[in-house]
């Protein structure tokens, strides 16, 4: 009888410790998950993210961008063609009129030279980015500010295709990553957990919500050293 | 039949499909040769292909909704209505006119909306 008692106690016991696991467990998932993003190095984009926008072919056009050198800013091609009246901002609010110096519709980057605004450039990482390698990416949208959306890099691909203007293009080599990705992501940078920028978000993929393309740092090192940094004439619309 | 209910109930569709964000929907109203070109001046795209991809590539407005009758002549239809936009955190109004015609099978063979980015009212 007693035997019996004890015996149905030791299976209760061990029901509770293994509930206790897994319940111990599933909370340190749960306070675990939102710390993993929470790095110092998200500082650096934190002082070089921006809002890029403007008025194209009777559309708003708007986009994310960060500041890659002083005074100088990038964003996606198709952001800023056909703008004649290029906004930048940055998470606080502050603004400033910017001038087209860079454009590259095959790769969709583009650089603007802004003054007078805040902003401390991020430095690109020195080697490209692995699969399983993970960081966050800094998007600005004007009226929510900086946020922070998590990114695992699947791959990296050499991606050929249509360019802005739907012509046949090498666009070049791309992140495929994990990511809850929106349109008003492009432009934005992927930073790596060291704070350098790994790729520049090119495009959300269609009909998979959480998967996005981003344009790889060996294309954006290859862009701002085929760049003169003067002003461009405004560039026609992109064809979408 | 392509009649004028036929031809209004569609302009209606599509004001609702664009309202909802639902492109899908918005692609169903169009023939699969038609063509679009939003705002005229702006950039025809010809093909339902370049359709989606201008749909899914550019910002919808938030609401748009007829503001009257749809207005129809033989095989073309005029809509009046109101865009409501959000850009750089404000939302906008805008006043738009589209005017699209239908083929045979009572789809769009094109649409041209008509306004002005210079007529938004900060609402």
């Amino acid at each position: 009888m007693l035997f019996d008692q004890l015996k149905r106690w030791r299976r209760l016991l061990l029901w509770l410790a293994a509930l206790g696991l897994l319940l111990g467990w599933s909370l340190t998932w749960a306070f675990d998950a939102p710390e993993r993003p929470v790095l110092a190095e998200r500082e650096n984009i934190r002082a070089a993210a921006v809002h890029v926008s403007g008025r194209a072919c009777g559309q708003f056009s708007e986009g994310s961008g960060f500041a890659i050198e002083p005074g100088l800013v990038l964003t996606s091609a198709h952001v800023v063609a056909g703008v004649e009246e290029i906004t930048v901002s940055t998470p606080n609010g502050s603004s400033g009129i910017g001038v087209l110096v860079g454009f590259d519709p095959d790769r969709d980057i583009a650089a603007i030279s802004v003054t007078n605004l805040n902003v401390s450039p991020v430095a690109v990482a020195p080697v490209v980015a692995i699969a399983a390698e993970e960081g966050d990416v800094g998007t600005v949208h004007r009226d929510l500010g900086l946020e922070f959306v998590p990114y695992r890099v699947l791959r990296r691909v050499p991606v050929f295709g249509k360019n802005i203007y739907l012509e046949e293009a090498d666009i070049g080599y791309m992140l495929e990553v994990r990511s809850l990705l929106a349109a008003g992501d492009s432009g934005a940078a992927l930073v790596n957990v060291d704070g350098e920028v790994v790729a520049m978000v090119y495009a959300v993929a269609r009909g998979q919500r959480d998967q996005g393309y981003a344009l790889d740092r060996d294309e954006i090192v290859g862009f701002l050293a085929e760049i003169d940094r003067v002003p461009l004439p405004t560039p026609p619309c992109h064809s979408f | 039949m392509v009649d004028a209910q036929h031809m209004r109930n569609i302009m209606e569709q599509y004001a609702a499909s664009v309202s909802a964000g639902d492109v899908e929907a918005i692609l169903s109203c169009y023939a699969p040769e038609g063509s679009c070109q939003v705002p005229v001046g702006g950039p025809v795209h010809e093909g339902i292909d370049a359709i989606r991809a201008f749909y899914e590539g550019n910002e919808l407005a938030e609401t748009l909704v007829l503001t009257g009758p749809v207005r129809v002549a033989g095989r073309e239809a005029a809509a009046p209505m109101v865009a409501r936009v959000c850009f750089d955190g404000v939302d906008y109004e805008l006043d738009v006119v589209d005017v699209a015609a239908f083929n045979d099978d009572g789809l769009l063979t094109s649409l041209r909306a008509f306004y002005s980015l210079d007529d938004l009212r900060a609402v």
